[in-house]
């Protein structure tokens, strides 16, 4: 099955829960969208082409159109000569670089070990992951949200909030599909590798694992007795008097979610899948 | 151990005199000393070999002085603050408890870091150029000291003033001591920052091979075999050694990239990361959650203070 047919269906499956009725007309959304063009590169064209063939960005200015906007903003899928490019806040651009996708999906494909459902969960929940971290740059940016702690790892629980907010089906396959897909990245991190902003995939890890076992311990808490949360952290994700799911979905509730059209989000969550 | 005592205390503050301070703070919630039977905070041990450290504090007022150094703070609950021979044996970490709404400053702790002062001259000959900043033992001390206790405030603001926490906690408290350090003059705020620095380039950062399960001197405990291992030492929820090194190092710069260029040139920050963007954030969050608790005439008078002794700032 080629690449970008399963990530299709994997993220109509995730997005799709989202795009409520009420979905604006593309020309009156804040939300603008763009595709960049690639270099000629096989593998960055391939990522180029697996994003656009599943509409990820559509979905996603879709899957935003709850939110009251007080400014456009431009989610941009582009060619960056690295796997990063900062939010632009001079433009409230963010973007997703295709050579991140296309390290995704080399990661992936790798592994030969694993089972093809396997896959296709670790690449749909890293792309999401990836597109609702980029946008939260801009979340942030545009609401003039406070942020303590580094601004990678906010994006990174915004996006594990969200992620478990729309039903367990949906937070499973995302959720399982990110952390899969840190484990399998195998890279190891020493001395100035951490100078950056960017945590290291296993910290990334336990931070998004720990998240959902707060917001569904029915779904996530067996993690814990399979060995794969340490007891020292499990007790944050599910025993404290504030676990770290409750601190960011207060958080949200706080600073983010005034801006939400609450009847919007009632239909949004209440499609069937 | 005397000289541990000055390298232990934070200066006394230009003509404030203590029993003013007092009638003013008793009518406002703030920082407080929890005193409990005339203790006046500082709990009495049960290991002797903490005795010393307990009583240097004692006469160097340690606790007094914090209280006094953060009096600008107007809370809507009071913030208690004591010093214990915590439980966790010798490894016990300051903390703050939010049952009891308290920092406390564990004597374990203290006595860490005054080994670690101690051997801080001939950790920097054996590994030269390895930490961001050269200090001396009892500016090293004295400003670890302020950093953590800050770090501990940060935690105790984050729940009494209920802040919206997007990020990781333990990197905020960092940042709380980080940034709180940078509002005072260089030399102050080099002495904290610093020496947070240092403080985490000495301990190591995550193992990058597997631990030998075969060894008899593997542990049993979970928790420990997570430490050693690989993937999972990364399950902690403080940052590695090295990322709260850089971290300090970015605020540092961020605030006063002029004060701190050096850091940029010595190559102890990528040229990519946007220090002085990161400051304005953090700089944002402090403005809005925490900066309306404060008393601002009360503040600037504690910002002219001279808070570490001439032995400290050389």
């Amino acid at each position: 099955m080629r690449a970008s047919s399963w990530l299709c269906a994997g993220l109509a499956v995730v997005f799709g829960l989202f795009a409520g009725p009420g979905a604006r007309a593309a020309g009156d959304n804040p939300v603008k969208i763009e595709y960049g063009d690639s270099s000629g590169d096989a593998t960055i064209d391939h990522a180029r082409d697996v994003l656009m063939n599943a509409k990820a960005l559509e979905e996603l200015q879709t899957f935003m159109s709850p939110l009251r906007w007080p400014a456009s903003i431009t989610i941009r899928a582009d060619q960056c000569g690295g796997e990063h490019r900062d939010y632009d806040p001079a433009t409230r651009t963010a973007t997703i670089c295709f050579e991140y996708v296309a390290r995704i999906l080399g990661v992936i494909g790798a592994q030969s070990g694993a089972s093809d459902a396997d896959k296709q969960e670790a690449a749909v929940g890293a792309i999401v992951e990836s597109l609702l971290h980029e946008t939260a740059y801009a979340i942030f940016d545009v609401y003039k949200v406070p942020i303590w702690g580094r601004v990678d790892d906010a994006a990174d629980r915004l996006a594990a909030l969200v992620m478990t907010q729309f039903g367990s089906d949906s937070a499973r396959a995302t959720v399982y599909g990110t952390i899969r897909f840190f484990a399998w990245s195998a890279h190891t991190w020493s001395g100035a590798d951490f100078a950056g902003a960017q945590s290291p995939e296993a910290q990334r890890y336990f931070n998004f694992l720990c998240v959902a076992i707060g917001a569904d311990p029915v779904e996530f808490a067996h993690v814990i007795d399979d060995g794969l949360m340490p007891p020292h952290r499990a007790a944050r994700c599910l025993q404290f008097r504030q676990t770290e799911y409750e601190q960011i979905r207060k958080a949200f509730n706080l600073r983010i979610m005034p801006y939400v059209d609450p009847d919007a989000l009632i239909k949004a969550r209440a499609r069937e899948w | 151990m005397r000289k541990v005592v000055a390298a232990l205390a934070l200066a006394a503050l230009c003509g404030l005199p203590l029993a003013a301070r007092a009638d003013d703070d008793a009518r406002a919630n703030n920082v407080r000393l929890a005193d409990v039977q005339g203790d006046n905070g500082y709990r009495p041990v049960k290991n002797k070999a903490y005795a010393g450290i307990r009583q240097d504090m004692i006469n160097r007022k340690v606790l007094e002085e914090y209280v006094a150094f953060m009096s600008p703070l107007r809370l809507p609950k009071t913030l208690w603050v004591y010093a214990d021979e915590c439980e966790g044996g010798p490894g016990a970490s300051p903390h703050y408890s939010p049952d009891q709404r308290a920092i406390v400053m564990c004597y374990q702790f203290i006595k860490l870091l005054s080994e670690v002062a101690n051997g801080l001259v001939k950790y920097e000959a054996k590994n030269p150029n390895a930490l961001p900043m050269r200090m001396n033992p009892k500016g090293f001390l004295a400003g670890a000291f302020a950093g953590v206790i800050l770090h501990e405030s940060g935690h105790a603001l984050f729940d009494i003033l209920d802040v919206p926490m997007f990020g990781r906690e333990e990197d905020a408290a960092d940042q709380m001591a980080f940034f709180i350090a940078e509002q005072f003059k260089p030399q102050v705020a080099d002495l904290i920052v610093g020496a947070l620095a240092d403080l985490n380039g000495i301990f190591p950062d995550p193992p990058t091979d597997a631990a030998n399960t075969s060894d008899p001197k593997y542990p049993k405990d979970a928790d420990a075999q997570c430490q050693l291992d690989p993937f999972c030492a990364f399950s902690d929820e403080h940052g590695t050694s090295s990322q709260r090194m850089f971290n300090a190092v970015c605020v540092g710069y961020g605030s006063n990239p002029a004060h701190y260029a050096a850091w940029v040139k010595e190559g102890w920050l990528p040229k990519d990361r946007d220090c002085v963007g990161e400051y304005a954030i953090l700089k944002h969050a402090f403005a809005v959650t925490v900066y309306p608790f404060i008393d601002q005439a009360k503040m600037k008078k504690v910002q002219a203070g001279n808070w570490f002794l001439a032995t400290e700032m050389k």
